[in-house]
């Protein structure tokens, strides 16, 4: 009887061991592709190549997208334009940059080197995919734009940081040592002569090309005060003619203006239906409203004579906001204007529960959309580069190199005549320096909400005073310390690596 | 319809003729017996329970104070004698009208047999760390979830009822407390019925019996994922021959347990908020004649004082139907159990429906060849509003006293802010009454075995189980129009998220199959037990989710009734699978000298060809020092073992392919002007060379049985310590990429429990107590770079995840108190929190963040007590939790978090008036010196006891019942949390951590049960 069953258990034994094949626990991802599996064909480059593009519109995930993509203009919020009601950036406008501070002190440093990964790994492998030489050259110049492009907003906020130009190995912890700030400069200004040798000169359409090349490299100069090199730089894209000013101060940050907008160079950008961002309902619908300009923005607009509000005799108080330069009611939703949230159809900051400043945010929103709500998908490109800050940056630069000449008076006077905006030009006989204080105002108003202003004042270093002289809704002053001009690195940077702090954390 | 009343009715009338054949089947040739039952000594036993059974006739009696006792039954069936601490007598009749009967007392306890990893052991040879608890025991609470069932019954094991949310209660089981820091989980192991299974999917009704392994040795035998330790449930079997019906029916009227009281009165709400609006440096919100026209108000329906959780929570009515039918004949057992578990939550917008069916049969095909298998089906409906219950929770918080969630004009509508002033959240009730989400779940675990005795003593058994899941999300978020409060005019639209239809289904394979023999033998004194086996399991999770977002109108709920305009699809699955041998030996001399040593080899899908084995042995002995010659004189002493036991145990469960070096999809971009175009990145660092994570057990322990059996002791000290702990490294963030998953790190627990109770008898009067208590430390041993987050650190030398935050030392009294203190940032005010300078320096900033204790309780505790006297039952069970603290914020704790109305307490925090204050004046939340930083102001004691459960039953066995055919009807009352002793503000303090203050409170039932036996 009992061998039945040991003639069974035995065929049973045969049966697992049979079974028994390694292949059984040998399980592979079903969903990604593998990286020993890749770098073959020009699809995988593609993929590659958007993949270093991606971070530039991080956004779905709102947590993480602050200062980047359609979040930009958070970087507004730390300046004098605005404040943030809450998110990654409102403990530096209270007050409390440190290395400590999480946020946007850990995601800028985080998200950038990520990009930054992205980058080396596609410069590292390109050349195995059996590809024509031109074609590959494009989009490695791609590339090396791309790369540039994050390590400059590395350096602008850390200062000196760690270069890293190929894809990283288990053995990372060797250490590499901290870059100076003129080495990165250095390391950007070459990815960018790479990219501009190899970029094809056209109309921008998505992707990079030879004259946001250009226009970034006179940006990066400018901001390392070689004003010489900058202006000849921005001349080259001026007098290249590929860009020009857009005829609709509205339509630059609206998705109809922007297709295959003359005055767009680079921006980051998005596609409905699916690729969207939230930036409509974030800073437009009455339930968010997180970023809010500032009354000292709203001061900032000149009057339709050309003259501050302090001056011109058109300024009314008790209509503080008619007779103003037409791109503040453009930039900003001040008390009385039409609003979709209220009972009564207008503005009041009094009746809505979120505002802290009395304004709120107009530029890129698309007020066809409103009311907004977490159903609504926005898809307005963030602009990075265009043809009005080409412009300004040559005037600038030119004024700093050989004093307020035509050309200087041009470019600023070309930005201010905009159709729609039409502001008199600047009075001649402008001293360097009075041309210095008119450019940068004329900055501020044309940039406001655009994530520069942060930045110009860093570069100027005339954040300290500014930003002082800012009082916060709730009374108290905004605080920015000597040390400020540089962010701290990330607590865990110092934790993990031991990466040098900069000065004063 | 028709047809299913026609179904319905040839069912019950079935299940009548049932019920009648056995009531009545055999009536006509019984006669009527009589006796008296006594003791070993001659002393008569009183309400020893007399069945008749092998008649197929379900009848019986109790003995009376004399012992005598009187039943009718069939000539020649057999009566059954049954009493607690006694063996059971079971004598045939043979025509005879006067039985007298013997009961011999038996030590139970010592005799127990008690389920262990792939076998069972005597619970006297156990030389592990094992808890074990019965069904009796589990099931005085009547709960929904099986795992509420294991709470304060099981020492060692800790159940933290995360929430009263009915179906989604996010119990939490540890097994002597948190083992990694790993992504590998904390979860101990549940394996049901021999197969790894899912404790939620079973009905509580259906447990036999639990059992803990809690060492390395009783768990290295699962060793693959027995770090966390294992849970072992066995269901119901059938059992005996004949036929059993058993029915029980139970209502639970519901409410939560503790709630804020908080202001609710419009015109103080509104005064209170602009003060506190003033005192965080901003503008007053409430413009005086607004607050007036509330004032002076005579219409309050307009003008109302609404408390908004008096809406939003209510009293609900719990239903839970049991039926069980179970029996056997010529060698075949079986057992089913249906229920039917109804759960409304006391949130408004939650609900839960679960049904069971539990089927079980064992059949004895002949001297050597046994079968059996086992079914477990569950479904279960669950719905909620889509954001959770939090959300509900904190929206409901949010809203001011001034309004209602209908707009006044009797037109039903909903309202849109009925304050014009202040932000407030979504209204809740639109949102419960509109937005429900459901998520329908169907699990079945299974199970066949076979088990041949191939020679004496030798026994082959196999086994292969197959567990199956199915659940559907279907998360519909409609237009909902709102409207003004004030005025009735449309208003805007209910904040609902992304309107649309979100799909997601889910679902999973795991099939296991094992194949083991066991050999037991006893020469002369020795006892040896061998068992040696393999096991294969595979897993697949697959998932499928759809959206849709135009919808006709709020009706059409289905994915096709929308546009296609941006819709969107995904999709995905993961594997991965596990082989393994196992052994165990045990080895006895005498009963007295016990060892045992088991032994695991595991591979796992989730490391490299290369690292993909591990090996987890594991040993353990006993000493029964009671059965020593020297010890056998001590009369009190029934029986004393010392025990202790070494082994490894392995922990695999992060991530599905951490060593594979792949790239990421889904870093898309727009590329042109046409499409989005498909990204990839690098994403991750990659260690092909991980290997199994490691928990290395030590533990003690005795038990001790004294006083005849009644008071009994098990002890236990451990040291736990886990080692290359599988994590995600620590790296620079210029790498850009996320750290490998690696091996590092090492964590110890030590800490030690025990159980004690005491049962005894005074004539008819039994009664019992016990507690259980259970205690460890953690620490990091060996972890890295410190990690401080808002509030916790993670630091070699410390708890893992200890507190770190700032010490609130006092309340600033005035301006000069502020001056002579030391430098705090955010300006602050009188009435402000004070922190204390930890470094001296003047200076309060990052460096005055220092350790606080409370992140695991100092110890745990439960105190369990009987007693019965004739037919009546009380038990009552007592859970403590001592020294734990969680870190909460937000709505409900901090005033005016959204405008959350403050809770009465703030009636008395600090003014210039009130300086004796133990709160800070009353601010808004998000103000800088109050809630800035993180201090021990919102680090709250939730230390407690409570009641947690208590029942009082009524066995009714009178003869009218018989002659129903009704053995017995039992009839209960039960509570669950009648009370809690807590210096825990406003809400429930058991919870799952820190977080949201707001957390969806436990329940307190009371509840009425009734269980008829056939």
């Amino acid at each position: 009887m009992s061998t039945r069953y040991i003639t069974l258990l035995c065929s049973l034994v045969i049966l697992l061991t049979a079974g028994c094949k390694s292949s059984f626990l040998d399980k592979y991802p079903l969903d990604q592709p593998s990286a020993e599996n890749f770098w073959h064909t020009e699809d995988d480059i593609k993929l590659a190549l958007t993949g270093c593009y991606a971070p530039l519109s991080v956004n779905q995930d709102q947590s993480v997208a602050e200062g980047f993509g359609a979040f930009t203009i958070y970087w507004d919020a730390i300046s004098d334009n605005a404040y943030p009601r809450n998110g990654n950036f409102v403990n530096i406008a209270l007050g409390q940059l440190e290395a400590t501070s999480g946020g946007i002190v850990n995601d800028w440093y985080n998200l950038n080197y990520q990009a930054i990964a992205s980058c080396n790994y596609f410069l590292a492998n390109a050349d195995k995919v059996p590809l024509d030489a031109n074609t590959l050259a494009q989009y490695k110049a791609e590339v090396h734009f791309l790369r540039a492009y994050y390590y400059f907003q590395l350096t602008n906020i850390y200062g000196g940081v760690i270069i890293t130009l190929q894809p990283e190995q288990l053995d990372y912890m060797k250490g590499k040592p901290k870059n100076s700030k003129a080495e990165v400069m250095n390391l950007v200004l070459a990815d960018l002569d790479t990219a501009i040798q190899h970029l094809p000169d056209g109309p921008y359409s998505g992707r990079v090309v030879k004259g946001a090349a250009l226009g970034f490299k006179a940006r990066v100069l400018l901001y390392n005060s070689s004003f010489a090199e900058a202006a000849a730089t921005a001349k080259q894209v001026i007098d290249g003619g590929q860009f020009h000013l857009y005829d609709s101060y509205y339509g630059l940050f609206v998705k109809p203006g922007q297709t295959n907008n003359p005055e767009i160079m680079f921006s980051a950008r998005y596609q409905l239906p699916n690729m969207f961002s939230t930036l409509d309902y974030q800073m437009g619908w009455d339930q968010w409203e997180r970023v809010q300009p500032i009354k000292s923005l709203v001061d900032a607009y000149e009057c339709t004579d050309g003259l501050p509000i302090s001056q011109s005799p058109l300024y009314d108080p008790a209509h503080p906001y008619e007779h103003r330069d037409p791109r503040l009611r453009r930039t900003v939703y001040v008390p009385g204007d039409p609003w979709k949230y209220s009972a009564d159809g207008i503005f009041d900051p009094s009746k809505d529960g979120n505002n802290r400043t009395g304004f709120l945010v107009k530029k890129y929103l698309d007020t066809s959309r409103a009311p907004t709500n977490y159903s609504t998908r926005s898809d307005q490109d963030f602009v990075l580069l265009r043809y009005a800050d080409i412009l300004l940056m040559y005037a600038e630069a030119q004024n700093e190199t050989s004093g307020p000449d035509q050309s200087v008076y041009d470019a600023v006077n070309a930005v201010r005549a905009r159709p729609g905006v039409n502001m008199p030009p600047l009075p001649a006989g402008l001293s360097q320096t009075d041309m210095r204080q008119r450019i940068r105002q004329e900055r501020r108003v044309e940039f406001a909400l655009e994530g520069t202003r942060y930045f110009d004042l860093l570069r100027w270093r005339t954040a300290k005073d500014v930003l002082s002289a800012i009082v916060n809704p709730g009374g108290a002053h905004r605080q920015f310390l000597d040390k400020n001009y540089l962010f701290p690195f990330p607590q865990s940077e110092v934790d993990i690596y031991g990466i040098e702090q900069n000065m004063g954390y | 319809m028709k047809k299913r009343i026609r179904a319905l009715s040839t069912w019950l009338l079935l299940l009548s003729c049932l019920f009648i054949q056995a009531a009545y089947g055999q009536t006509s040739q019984n006669i009527t017996v009589t006796g008296q039952v006594k003791d070993g000594k001659g002393t008569p036993l009183p309400g020893v329970t007399v069945v008749v059974t092998g008649s197929g006739q379900q009848t019986g009696a109790q003995t009376d104070a004399t012992g005598h006792y009187r039943i009718s039954a069939p000539a020649n069936s057999t009566l059954q004698f049954s009493f607690v601490g006694y063996a059971t007598n079971t004598m045939p009749l043979n025509g005879r009208q006067q039985l007298d009967i013997t009961l011999t007392e038996t030590a139970t306890a010592l005799n127990d047999v008690i389920v262990v990893g792939y076998g069972t052991q005597k619970k006297i040879n156990l030389t592990g760390a094992v808890v074990t608890a019965n069904a009796d025991v589990l099931n005085k609470r009547v709960v929904t979830s099986p795992a509420s069932l294991l709470q304060g019954r099981l020492p060692g094991l800790s159940v933290t009822e995360n929430s009263g949310e009915p179906g989604n209660e996010g119990i939490s089981l540890k097994v002597r407390g948190v083992g990694t820091f790993s992504g590998a989980g904390t979860d101990p192991l549940v394996i049901i019925d021999g197969i790894p299974g899912n404790l939620e999917a079973i009905n509580p009704n259906d447990i036999s019996s639990v059992s803990v392994l809690k060492d390395a040795a009783s768990a290295a035998i699962y060793g693959a994922r027995a770090a966390n330790g294992v849970i072992l449930v066995t269901t119901k079997k059938g059992g005996g021959n004949g036929f059993h019906l058993e029915y029980s029916y139970n209502m639970g009227i519901t409410s939560a347990t503790r709630l804020p009281k908080l202001i609710t009165n419009s015109v103080e709400y509104m005064e209170l908020y602009n003060t506190a609006l003033e005192h965080s440096g901003q503008a007053r919100a409430y413009p005086v004649d607004f607050i007036n026209q509330y004032r002076d108000a005579t219409d309050k329906t307009k003008f109302p004082d609404v408390n908004w959780l008096d809406v939003v929570f209510r009293t609900v009515y719990t239903q839970n139907h049991y039926l069980n039918v179970s029996g056997g004949r010529n060698g075949t057992t079986y057992n089913v159990g249906m229920g039917y578990i109804d759960q409304p939550g006391t949130m408004l917008g939650f609900d839960f429906k679960k049904y069971t069916l539990q089927f079980n049969i064992n059949s004895e095909v002949n001297k050597r060849v046994t079968f059996g298998a086992n079914v477990n089906f569950n479904y279960g409906d669950r719905r909620y509003p889509r954001q959770g219950s939090q959300d509900q929770f904190l929206a409901a918080l949010s809203q001011a006293p001034m309004y209602g969630p209908v707009v006044p004009d009797g037109s039903g509508h909903y309202t849109y802010r009925g304050d014009p002033y202040v932000y407030h959240n979504k209204n809740p009730v639109a949102i419960a009454e509109n937005v429900q989400a459901t998520d329908r779940s169907y699990y079945v675990q299974s199970n066949l075995f076979v088990n041949v005795k191939l020679l004496d003593g030798l026994t082959w058994e196999t086994r292969g189980g197959f567990n199956f899941s199915f659940e559907q999300v279907k998360d519909f978020r409609p237009v909902v129009p709102q409207y003004d409060w004030f005025t009735g005019a449309f208003a805007t639209y209910l904040d609902v998220g992304e309107k649309g239809l979100q799909v997601n289904n889910n679902n999973t394979i795991y099939p296991i199959l094992y194949t083991q023999l066991t050999y037991d033998k006893q020469l002369g004194q020795h006892h040896i037990k061998l068992l040696g086996g393999a096991q294969e399991e595979y897993y697949r999770a697959d998932n499928l989710e759809g959206y849709r977002r135009d919808f006709p109108n709020n009706d059409l709920r289905e994915l096709h009734a929308a546009g296609t305009d941006g819709q969107s699809t995904d999709g995905s699955a993961y594997e991965w699978a596990l082989r393994s041998f196992y052994g165990r030996l045990n080895y006895d001399y005498h009963d007295k000298y016990l060892f045992e040593a088991n032994m695991r080899y595991d591979g796992s899908s989730r490391f490299a060809n290369d690292t993909r084995w591990g090996f987890f042995p594991s040993f353990s002995a006993g000493w029964r020092i009671g059965q020593e010659a020297f010890l056998q004189s001590a009369n009190w002493l029934d029986d004393l073992k010392l025990r202790a036991s070494w082994g490894k145990l392995g922990n695999q469960n992060i991530g599905n392919y951490p060593y594979q070096n792949v790239l990421q999809l889904g870093a898309n971009y727009p590329l042109d002007n046409s499409a989005v175009y498909l990204g990839t990145k690098r994403q991750n660092l990659v260690d092909a060379n991980i290997r199994w994570e490691t928990t290395r057990v030590f533990d003690i322990g005795v038990d001790i049985t004294v006083l005849n059996n009644r008071l009994t002791l098990n002890a236990d000290w451990y040291n736990k310590k886990t080692y290359d702990i599988l994590r995600t490294a620590q790296v620079p963030g210029w790498l850009g990429l996320n750290g490998p998953v690696i091996n590092g790190g090492t964590m110890r627990n030590i800490g030690w429990e025990f159980g004690l109770q005491y049962q005894d008898k005074i004539g008819e009067f039994a009664y019992g107590a016990g507690i259980n208590f259970q205690t460890f430390k953690n620490e990091l041993i060996k972890f890295g770079a410190r990690e401080i987050d808002n509030n916790v650190i993670r630091e070699e030398g410390h708890p893992y995840n200890t507190y770190y935050v700032y010490q609130v030392e006092g309340i600033f009294q005035s301006d000069e108190d502020i001056r002579n203190s030391p430098v705090q940032a955010f300006n602050p005010k009188p009435g402000d929190l004070k922190f204390k300078d930890i470094n001296g320096d003047k200076l309060i900033d990052a460096k005055d963040r220092t350790y606080v204790d409370g992140a695991y309780p100092s110890y745990s505790y439960s105190l369990n007590l009987n007693a019965s006297y004739k037919h009546f039952d009380l038990a009552a069970m007592f859970y403590g939790v001592e020294g734990q603290k969680f870190y909460v914020t937000g709505w409900g704790i901090e005033p005016f978090t959204q405008s959350t109305p403050p809770t009465e307490e703030w009636r008395n925090a600090w003014t210039p008036q009130n300086t004796g204050a133990t709160l800070p004046a009353i601010y808004v939340q998000g103000y800088g010196p109050i809630s800035g930083v993180a201090s021990t102001y919102l680090l709250r004691d939730a230390s407690f006891l409570r009641l947690k459960n208590v029942q009082l039953g009524y066995n009714l066995q009178a003869p009218w019942l018989q002659r129903a055919g009704i053995s017995n009807l039992r009839v209960y009352f039960a509570g669950d949390n009648l009370f809690t002793i807590t210096n825990y503000p406003s809400l429930d303090p058991e919870r799952g951590g820190s977080g949201n203050f707001v957390n969806y409170p436990q329940n307190r039932i009371y509840s009425f049960g009734a269980r008829v036996t056939f």
